[in-house]
Order: C-alpha cells, then structure tokens, then sequence
C-alpha cells in the first residue's frame, strides 16, 4: 500500500494520477494508523516551509515520521518540499526547524542575471552516483522544477544528483540515504521520464527486481 | 541548463475549449481534456488553463472542473481566470494545478499576490498582463481586455515583484490570434525590468516566430491557436527548433528531427520509397 501524505497543502492529486497511470494504487491519507501500514509513504509538497512543517507537527505526523521511516525503514520519498522538510532547517520566510532525517540546510537561491528566481522548467542534473531510484533513467532526462529555495550543505554520500543554476550556483537536486529518497524536482509532472523515476520507487518499496 | 519553455494555453469558455482572436471572437475548439492530452503526449513543457469568462462570473469556478481535465496529465499545469481571493487559490492547487494565474485582480488588488505567495510560495503565483499597444505606449488592460486600467505596464510589473509574485505571462492583445508573430519589443522591456521568469504570448503563426522570441530572453514562450489545429503541432515546432540549433527539451518517444520542413515551415510529405519502406515497420509501443 503506497501512501501519499496528505499535509493540508499542495497539489496532491497529481502524485496519485501519475501512480495510477502506473498501475499502483495510492491512498492519500494523515490517518497515522493508515500510514504506520504503509509499505511507502510519498510526501509530496508545494508550498512554504514553515507552514508545511508546522502542519505536520500539529498533526503529530512529524513523530510519525521518525517512528515509521528512520525506526521502521518503511520506504519513503519526499518531493520538492518534501524534500526539503528531510533536512535540519531552512530559512524561508524565518529559520525554521525540519525532520532532520539527513544533514543539510535549506537556502534561497541568490538572484542574478542569468538565473532567475524561482527555478522553474526543465532542467537537465548530473547523477554522481546509481540510487535504486535512478537506475534506467536516461542520465540526460530532464526534470521539472519549480522552487526559490534549494538544499545545500549535504553530506557527499548522502547526495545523489546536483545540478549548476547560473554561473555558479550548485544545488543539491536527489538525495538518498538507506530507505530515504527526496527529489527537488516532480517526477509527476515530468511526463516519461518522471514516470521510470516514480516506477523504480514503487519496484523499491515492493523488492520487485 | 533550463531550456525556454515552450507553453501551451488552453482558453475555456464554459466548459468548451475555444479559440481567441483579438479578445473579442472566440470558436470552439473542443473537449478541453482532450486538448490537455495531446499536449502531454507531444511534450509540450507546461499548460496554461485560463477560464476567459471567469472575471465576469459571481465566482470562479474552473476548479469544479479541472480535475477532469488533467487526470491523465504529466505537464506541469498552470490555472487562473477570475482569481478573486486565497480561497480561489486554494480550491485551484487543491484541484491539480501546480501554479495559479490571476490576472485584473491582482493588479487592483496587489495584497492578493502576497497572500498566495505567502501559503503556497512565491513559485506559485503566477501575474497575467494583458497589454494594448496606443501609439508607442502599452496600456495595460483587465477583465478580458475590457477594461483600462490606471497603473502603467511599469507600475503594474513592478507591484508585482514586491508583492512576491513568482512569473509574469505578457500577453499582447493587439497579437492575440493575428499570426503576426510575437512583440518581441514589449517582451524585452518586460525582461528588463525584473529578474523572475517572464513568459510571452500573442501572435505566434509560425515556427520562425519561436526562433526570432527565442532571442528576447523570456523563460517561456506560450501559444494556444498556434498548437491547436494541426497534429503533432508541439512536437514539429521543437524538432524545427532543435535542428536549428536552439537549446529546447525534446525527449518524447516520437520526434521530427529528422523531418524536412518545406514551405511556412510546414513538414514536408516523404517520398513514395520510404513510406513503402515504413508499410512493414514495427514501432513498439513505450512501456514505463
């Protein structure tokens, strides 16, 4: 049973059309009991930081989380925010706190001529290592991201996939530690290739090989 | 690298996907999820669902709809027409866009970007300006083209960005459906003014109108009766753009980058040996 959180926020339905364009049925759900049960949980995400994380500690699904993802290994994937939320803290709007399931920090991209904010369209990223998540993914597919905050800060082995905006600005794009994945772009709406990323999750969570 | 998006808009008039011209006729196009599809399938980058009557009703409501539309889309899917408040908003995101546009109102009422900025992140907010060229000055235009607005193009665009928009689509209604091409002039001020994405519409005819915008530095380039009426429309534009060299995503199953384009830029008819040749191909179906 895939579960996609339900974090009173963001464009939810999208994640659930795409998986069942796959054939996988989904459930969106904040029932804690619904996702302790889940064989992988999707957190998807548009919208601030500080709100997104403050609904879920109001929905005590921040406790959850850990219990389910870091003491249970259920599979999970975190998307844009989602993502975003798996780090130490970020300073939109004001510095707040995150999941802390990876170390790393969330930051606005610095505005310049030749990369403006947000970060939005088709971006091609470079893969510095295979993740279960990337296996079969042309390496020179490009993803759709929509974001004016990006990751930062991370741990080498915990980093997958960057990608250079501007000049000089380097961001980190995939991370994966252990059963945990994140990605700041949206495999949902990244038609085919977006499609074999969100496949090779589900082949993941249900050990299909 | 970010590649300029190429967008394709989608005009609703109850229900009814319609083709614009001028802001004043409009014809039928079709079922809009229908439109919605082919776009997916051809690859276009992003779509852009305007409800064109939502200003002029009590309240929109594109998003009782729009989860029909897009159930089978992969394309990041922008929405507006009548965005009045948060709660208009909102209902959009919660209904499956990914970005909402809100035109007239947020002009008039700029502490409706900041609002949605604020819940949903600037990314999402996306300010819509409707411009009329009066000489060798634009005027800026709300509620379908109906009405002139008092703030200048500069004030209006300038608002935006403090109030946290995130994009800003110029729409030139004196191209809207011409054919023309695009106000290239008018995208460049845009461009020059502020330093978030800008995406330009009106006037596109042909696929040379693309390459000649490409070179205004605009994010995107959005068309709508442009891709509407011929098969395969966004595939054939970006393969004319990629063999003349521009940097355009173009990784869909099929491609005509091996095609010759003939006269208006219009894909040329293969010879008679190598569609026998094709007659016993097997092409097989993409399995994901």
């Amino acid at each position: 049973m895939i579960v996609i959180i339900d974090n009173g926020m963001g464009n939810i339905q999208s994640v659930s059309n795409a998986l069942s364009k796959l054939g996988v049925k989904s459930y969106i759900s904040n029932n804690p009991s619904t996702i302790e049960r889940a064989t992988a949980i999707i957190l998807p995400g548009v919208g601030a930081f500080p709100i997104a994380m403050e609904n879920l500690k109001n929905s005590s699904l921040d406790k959850l989380l850990k219990k389910t993802v870091l003491e249970n290994k259920t599979p999970f994937l975190g998307i844009c925010l989602g993502m975003q939320l798996l780090f130490d803290e970020s300073e939109e709007q004001s510095r707040t706190k995150g999941l802390c399931f990876i170390k790393g920090k969330v930051k606005r991209i610095p505005d310049s001529v030749d990369s403006p904010v947000p970060h939005v369209g088709w971006d091609s990223l470079i893969f510095n290592k295979e993740t279960p998540i990337s296996i079969n993914v042309d390496k020179k597919s490009r993803f759709y991201y929509d974001h004016s905050y990006f990751v930062s800060d991370v741990e080498e082995a915990d980093e997958f996939a960057s990608l250079s905006y501007g000049h000089e600005q380097k961001m980190c794009v995939g991370v994966s530690k252990g059963n945990i994945f994140g990605v700041q772009f949206h495999p949902e709406k990244s038609q085919r290739n977006g499609l074999r990323l969100l496949r090779n999750f589900i082949n993941y969570a249900f050990k299909i090989t | 690298m970010l590649t300029t998006r190429i967008i394709g808009v989608i005009n609703i008039l109850n229900d009814i996907a319609v083709q614009s011209i001028n802001f004043t006729h409009y014809l039928p196009i079709g079922n809009p999820k229908i439109a919605v599809d082919y776009f997916d399938k051809w690859g276009i980058d992003e779509i852009v669902i305007l409800d064109i009557n939502g200003s002029n009703k009590e309240s929109s409501d594109l998003h009782h709809h729009l989860p029909k539309y897009i159930i089978d889309c992969q394309t990041p899917v922008a929405a507006g027409g009548g965005v009045r408040n948060l709660f208009d908003i909102e209902n959009l995101i919660r209904n499956g866009a990914d970005k909402v546009v809100i035109n007239s109102n947020a002009h008039i009422n700029p502490k409706i970007i900041e609002q949605g900025s604020k819940e949903f992140g600037e990314q999402a907010i996306i300010i819509s300006i409707d411009v009329r060229k009066e000489g060798n000055e634009y005027i800026v235009f709300g509620n379908s083209g109906l009405n002139r607005l008092d703030l200048s193009l500069e004030e209006i665009i300038l608002q935006a960005q403090d109030f946290g928009a995130g994009e800003i689509i110029i729409n030139s209604i004196d191209r809207d459906g011409s054919k023309k091409g695009f106000d290239i002039k008018l995208f460049k001020l845009v461009k020059n003014l502020v330093s978030m994405p800008i995406i330009g519409i009106g006037g596109a005819g042909e696929p040379g109108h693309f390459v000649d915008a490409l070179s205004s530095g605009t994010s995107g380039l959005a068309a709508g009766n442009f891709f509407h009426f011929t098969e395969h429309s966004v595939l054939m534009l970006k393969s004319y753009l990629v063999k003349n060299h521009h940097d355009i995503r173009l990784d869909t199953h099929a491609d005509y980058t091996n095609a010759e384009f003939g006269l208006n830029n219009r894909l040329s008819s293969l010879s008679d040996k190598e569609l026998e040749s094709l007659r016993f191909d097997y092409i097989p179906q993409e399995k994901i």
